[in-house]
C-alpha cells in the first residue's frame, strides 16, 4: 500500500506555507520597527549632546575660557561609567580638558554629526562644536543603542526558530490525523480495485469537507457493489437458466442417437449436432469464466507461483505437442525470475492459451519460443503474425482475424489472457517479431 | 450394483440419469425436493448420492452439509449448473467428492461415480504399483516393464501413475487433464493424446501387449492383458 510521509502530506505542506508567510510578514514589520527605534535614539542622543553644548556655551559666554575648562571637567568627573566622551581644545587643538587623549582623534576631527570609533568595540555618538576660540568634542556611546538592537534581533531569531518549531509540531499533528483519513481512505480505493467491493469508507459520518466527500465515496460505492451484485446474480441466473435446457438439449440428443441408431442412418449428422452443442457450451462456458476471473473474487485464492518451474511444466507438456504439429518450441529463461503472487492454475492457462494459439494460427516447422526474463514472459513464434491494425481488435471479445474462421475456437482465448493478465495487474503487449508474433505479459515488479 | 440416490427436480435429467444408471446395472431412487431427499439419506442406506444443488425444499449445499453433520460419509457427486471456480470450493468444502458441472455426459459421470465407488480405504504407504510386467517405484519413480528400465518425462511418469491408481478403471480425458495437469480448461490443443501416445511408445510399443486402452470418446484405462 503507498503511503504519503507525514512531511509530504498536503496539510503538513500547508502548515508550513503558512509558517513560510507569518514569519516573513513578521520579520519585516520588526525589521520596520527597529529601523524606527534606532532613529529615534539617535534624535534622543543628538538632543541631549545639544543640551549639553548649550549649557557649556552659557558658561563660556558668563565665565569665559577658564569656567568652561572647569565645567567640562566637571562634567567629565560625573560621567562615572564613561558613558560620554569629552575633549576641549584650545583653537590648536592643545587638549584643555576631557577623558579623551587629543592623539586619538582623526585628523578632520571637525566631523559633525557621525560616529566617533574610539576603538572597534565602542562607538560614540558624537558631534563637534565651537565655544569662542576652543573646539568641544561630545559623544554618547552608541552601544547602548546597537545593543538593544542586536538583543532585539536575537530574540528574534529565536522566537523565529520557536514559532517554527512549533508549526512543525502542529503540521506534523494535524498531518498526522489527516493523513489516518487519507490512508483509510486508500486503503478502502485498494480493496474496491481488488474486487472487494464491499468495503466502505468508516469516518463517513463526520461532517467537515472530508467527512462529507467519504459519505459521498460511499454512496457511489453502495451503487456500484449494487450494480455488480446484479451482474453476478444475471450470471448465475443465465448459468442455470441456459445450462438447464442445453442439458436437456444434449440428453434429447442422446437418446435421439440410441433410438436411430437401429437403422445406422444419420451417424454424421448426430456428430455435428454434438459438435456444434458442444462449441455453444464451449463459449458459453469461456463468457462465464472470464466474467468470473474479471470479478477478482479469485485474488482469495491467490499465492505465491515459482515462474521458473510453472514455465518448465508447461515446456514439457507443449514441446511434445508442438512436435506433434510439426512444429518446435524452446525454452528461455535468462534471469531467474522471482515469485508472482497469482494463481498457479490460471497463469498456466494464460501461457498455455498463448502457445496454443501459435500452434493453431501457425503453419508446419514454425518455431516458437516460450521467453521467460525478469518479471516478463514471452511467446514468440515466426509464423505469419498479425496485422498491426487488428492488435487491438484480438482482444475484443469473440473477434477472430478472418483467416482463424475455420480452425477451431472460441474466439474468446486472447480474452481469458487478457483477464487472467489483468487479475495480475499484468501488462500485455504485442509486438511484430518480424515475421511472426511476439506476445509479452509483464508482471509488477 | 450400488443404490444410489438422485436429488434433481428436472425430470428430464433424472429420468435420463436413472435410465443411464440403471442400465449400468444400479439401483437409482429420484426425489424431486430437497427436504424428501434429506428425509431419505439420513433414513435409508445409499451407497452413492447425486445432487443438483439448485433445488426447491433445501438447496443443494444445505443439504449436503446437513447429511455431513449428521455423520453420513456416503461419497457424493454434485450435479450443477452454478460452474465457477468459487462454487466449486463451496461444494468440496460442504463435503461433495466431486463436482461436475452441467451438461455432462452419462460415460463422464459413470466414470467418476466409479472412481469414487470403489475408491481404496487409502492405502498405508505403498512403495511401488505393479500391473502385470510392469511396475513403478513410487519412491525413487524408476519404471521398468519386463525388467527393462524405461525413462519418462515427469508428466508422462504423473499420467502413467494416475492410470496404474484407477486399477482397470476408465479415466475420462478432463480427470485426466485434472488429476495430470490441474487443468480447470479444456485445451485446445490434444495435450493428453500427445502425451499417451508419448507414454505408449514408451511403454507399450517395445512390448507384446498393449497396458493402455483407449476407451472410444470416454477416456483411457490401463490394465494388463487377459
Amino acid at each position: 500500500m503507498p503511503r504519503t510521509k507525514w512531511y509530504l502530506s498536503t496539510p503538513f505542506r500547508i502548515a508550513l506555507l503558512a509558517e513560510a508567510i507569518f514569519v516573513t510578514a513578521f520579520l519585516v514589520i520588526f525589521g520596520l520597527l527597529v529601523i524606527e527605534m534606532e532613529n529615534e535614539f539617535f534624535d534622543q542622543q543628538e538632543l541631549a549632546l545639544n543640551n549639553e553644548y548649550r549649557f557649556l556655551n552659557d558658561v563660556y559666554v558668563q565665565g569665559g575660557v577658564w569656567a568652561t575648562v572647569a565645567a567640562v571637567e566637571r562634567n567629565t568627573r560625573a560621567n562615572v561609567k564613561g558613558r560620554k566622551i569629552y575633549l576641549l581644545t584650545d583653537s590648536t587643538g592643545q587638549k584643555l580638558a576631557g577623558n579623551i587623549d587629543d592623539s586619538v582623534l582623526p585628523s578632520q576631527w571637525t566631523l559633525t554629526d557621525s560616529l566617533f570609533e574610539l576603538d572597534a568595540d565602542e562607538r560614540y555618538h558624537s558631534a563637534a562644536y565651537t565655544i569662542g576660540t576652543m573646539h568641544l568634542l561630545l559623544g554618547v556611546n552608541g552601544f547602548e543603542v546597537s545593543e538593544i538592537i542586536a538583543r532585539a534581533m536575537v530574540t528574534l531569531i529565536w522566537s523565529g526558530l520557536a514559532v517554527l518549531m512549533l508549526s512543525i509540531l502542529a503540521g506534523k499533528i494535524i498531518a498526522s490525523r489527516m493523513n489516518r483519513r487519507l490512508n483509510h481512505v486508500t486503503d478502502v480505493l485498494a480493496h474496491i480495485a481488488a474486487g472487494e467491493f464491499s468495503a466502505r469508507i468508516e469516518f463517513a459520518n463526520m461532517s467537515d469537507d472530508i467527512g462529507l466527500m467519504a459519505s459521498q465515496i460511499n454512496r457511489a460505492l453502495a451503487t456500484l457493489e449494487t450494480h455488480i451484485d446484479g451482474v453476478k446474480q444475471v450470471s448465475a441466473d443465465i448459468a442455470h437458466d441456459l445450462r438447464t435446457p442445453l442439458t436437456r438439449l444434449y440428453i434429447l440428443i442422446a437418446s435421439l442417437e440410441e433410438r436411430s441408431q437401429a437403422d445406422g442412418h444419420g451417424q454424421d449428422i448426430f456428430d455435428q449436432i454434438t459438435v456444434q452443442t458442444q462449441q455453444i457450451n464451449a463459449i458459453f462456458d469461456a463468457l462465464l469464466r472470464i466474467t468470473e476471473i474479471e470479478s477478482g473474487t479469485l485474488k482469495d485464492t491467490f499465492t505465491s507461483v515459482p515462474m521458473q518451474a510453472l514455465c518448465d511444466e508447461i515446456f514439457e507438456t507443449y514441446q511434445a505437442v508442438c512436435q506433434d504439429h510439426g512444429q518446435s518450441l524452446t525454452f528461455e529463461s535468462a534471469v531467474p525470475i522471482n515469485s508472482i503472487h497469482g494463481s498457479h492454475a490460471l497463469i498456466f492457462q494464460m501461457i498455455a492459451n498463448l502457445i496454443e494459439n501459435a500452434v493453431q494460427h501457425c503453419p508446419i516447422d514454425t518455431h516458437i519460443r516460450l521467453v521467460l526474463a525478469g518479471n516478463q514472459i514471452s511467446v514468440i513464434d515466426d509464423g505469419p503474425g498479425i496485422p498491426i491494425a487488428e492488435y487491438d481488435k484480438v482482444f475484443q471479445r469473440l473477434y477472430r482475424l478472418d483467416r482463424s474462421r475455420n480452425t477451431p475456437g472460441t474466439g474468446l482465448g486472447l480474452n481469458f489472457v487478457q483477464a487472467i493478465a489483468a487479475a495480475h495487474g499484468a501488462h500485455i503487449s504485442l509486438d511484430d517479431a518480424a515475421p511472426g508474433l511476439k506476445v509479452t505479459i509483464t508482471f509488477p515488479k | 450394483m450400488m443404490h444410489i440416490l438422485v436429488i434433481e427436480d428436472d425430470q428430464t435429467q433424472s429420468a435420463y440419469l436413472k435410465k443411464g444408471l440403471t442400465e449400468l446395472g444400479h439401483q437409482v431412487s429420484v426425489a424431486e425436493d430437497g427436504k424428501v431427499g434429506l428425509v431419505w439419506a439420513l433414513n435409508e442406506t445409499f451407497d452413492f448420492f447425486i445432487i443438483d444443488r439448485m433445488i426447491p425444499g433445501i438447496d443443494g449445499l444445505s443439504l449436503l452439509k446437513s447429511i455431513r453433520a449428521a455423520g453420513v460419509s456416503t461419497p457424493v457427486i454434485f450435479l450443477t449448473a452454478l460452474g465457477s471456480v468459487d462454487n466449486r470450493v463451496e461444494g468440496l468444502r460442504a463435503g461433495s467428492d466431486d463436482y461436475m458441472t452441467k451438461p455432462f455426459s452419462m460415460e463422464e459421470l459413470a466414470a467418476r461415480i466409479d472412481a469414487l465407488a470403489r475408491r481404496p480405504a487409502i492405502a498405508a504407504v505403498e512403495s511401488s504399483l505393479v500391473v502385470g510386467d510392469l511396475k513403478i517405484d513410487l519412491l525413487s519413480r524408476v519404471v521398468t516393464r519386463a525388467g527393462t528400465l524405461i525413462d519418462l518425462q515427469p508428466k508422462e511418469y504423473a499420467l502413467l501413475e494416475a492410470l496404474i491408481r484407477a486399477d482397470g478403471r476408465v479415466l475420462t480425458r478432463s480427470m485426466l487433464l485434472e488429476k495430470v495437469w490441474g487443468f480447470q480448461f479444456d485445451p485446445m490443443t490434444s495435450v493428453l493424446e500427445t502425451h499417451i501416445s508419448r507414454l505408449r511408445a514408451k511403454i507399450d510399443k517395445p512390448f507384446e501387449s498393449p497396458l493402455i486402452h483407449t476407451v472410444r470418446q470416454v477416456g483411457y484405462r490401463l490394465h494388463a492383458s487377459h
